[in-house]
């Protein structure tokens, strides 16, 4: 029971899904099926440990004043430098552990780092919506440490980035699935390929939805 | 330098519709004309201004390098960029912020990430050193506004068509509808009416080889 209600909760907050979030990354990650496992488990990587990098910085430097406006702002910039560091990091650490493979890897380290579902997830996670903002501004903290105390925390913030990855992973699958039907010469030649790909994610999409709104 | 290709990313070779990029956006933010067009503008300011500035660095970076600064840059360029926006109707800026639920009356403000989701769109960090950096600048300046413009195009046929079936106005002008369909606005049927809209595009401009 327990496995049917966390494929519901990936599906619920799926970034792909319900936001659209990294949909021409996952086309890319679909292509080709050896591409979708180092894709996917690269991105993973990105968000858990953009979200663990950038927990730190507002727990540990006390950068939560970004989060107000004007200075939110100035986020992207933030975010930017956290996915650089990572970027560099895992590039490094390919370069020294997996000399032989190296350049096979290093287009999949470039296509993962600096694309809307990782920058996305780092927004989900940490960006207050106008109603904490609101509270923020109030001082209304007991509204914000209920919902943020957990991504404040590092183990919170890795949770939260696995989730987004393994989501996208799940959403990849599921048009792995189907891609080669949705590219088949049955298939009318104008809505071949990537139109049916985009009516396919909105009817999963929609059926999403449904579930999610009836609770 | 062949001047049709240099104008094909406006309808033939157009970003969204041929090439599905920059989907987020349009699938979510575009369900009424008015937030289309100002998603285009903060689109077309950051990317032409980041690839042109990224054209002035040496190339003698690494390509890591060479990103890196590129979204760094894009990150700056936003900052003004979403002033201005702010400055040009305040209105229509904070709904760039919002998106349409399913069986929600009002609009939630969740969709704060969309904007800034521009400093890394796949012109920036991918296109510009495929494409556009193997140009002569002036043809990759050229190049760069038939893209954006083609981007406009795209966000604002989505926006509008959304807005009309979900508000029933275009551009806050009432339009008389029969019926209005609410969840025409959601960001479901944004990857619906975008397939759509691929799909006439590709009858239009057939690509070879078919998909």
């Amino acid at each position: 029971m327990w496995i049917f209600t966390a494929i519901l909760s990936l599906l619920t907050t799926n970034l792909i899904f319900t936001r659209a979030l990294g949909t021409s990354t996952m086309m890319t990650a679909t292509k080709n099926r050896a591409n979708l496992p180092v894709l996917a488990l690269l991105m993973t990587v990105f968000a858990a440990a953009g979200c663990l990098l950038t927990s730190l910085l507002f727990s540990v430097l006390h950068l939560t004043k970004m989060l107000e406006h004007p200075y939110a702002l100035g986020l992207p910039l933030v975010f930017t430098a956290v996915i650089s560091v990572l970027y560099v990091v895992i590039l490094l650490v390919l370069s020294l552990f997996a000399r032989g493979k190296y350049s096979g890897y290093k287009r999949y380290v470039h296509l993962s780092a600096f694309n809307c579902a990782v920058m996305g997830t780092l927004y989900l996670a940490f960006v207050p919506t106008q109603f904490l903002q609101d509270a923020w501004s109030y001082g209304d903290r007991l509204v914000l440490s209920a919902v943020y105390a957990d991504r404040l925390t590092p183990w919170g913030a890795v949770l939260f980035g696995l989730q987004e990855g393994i989501g996208f992973l799940l959403a990849a699958l599921m048009l792995s699935a189907v891609r080669e039907r949705l590219y088949d010469k049955d298939v009318p030649a104008a809505f071949r390929g990537f139109p049916a790909v985009m009516v396919y994610l909105g009817l999963i999409s929609m059926a999403i939805y449904a579930i999610a709104s009836n609770g | 330098m062949n001047t049709r290709s240099l104008t094909d990313g406006l309808l033939r070779r157009n970003a969204v519709l041929s090439e599905g990029m920059v989907i987020a956006p349009v699938v979510v933010l575009c369900d009424t004309l008015l937030k289309a067009a100002m998603l285009s503008l903060a689109f077309a300011v950051i990317t032409i201004l980041t690839v042109v500035i990224g054209s002035f660095y040496p190339r003698r970076l690494v390509y890591t390098a060479r990103i890196i600064l590129y979204a760094l840059t894009a990150s700056l360029i936003f900052i003004p960029t979403a002033l201005l926006c702010e400055y040009i109707s305040p209105d229509i800026y904070a709904a760039l912020g919002t998106m349409t639920i399913p069986g929600e009356q009002s609009l939630t403000d969740t969709a704060v990430m969309y904007l800034p989701l521009l400093t890394v769109n796949s012109f920036i960090v991918l296109h510009s050193e495929l494409t556009f950096y193997h140009l002569p600048r002036g043809a990759m300046i050229t190049s760069l506004f038939f893209h954006t413009a083609g981007f406009a195009l795209a966000a604002c046929l989505t926006g509008a068509i959304r807005e009309i079936l979900a508000y029933g106005s275009i551009a806050g002008h009432i339009v008389d509808m029969p019926l209005l369909l609410r969840g025409i606005a959601s960001p479901w049927a944004g990857f619906i009416v975008l397939g759509i809209l691929c799909a006439l595009h590709r009858a239009v401009f057939p690509k070879k080889g078919g998909a």
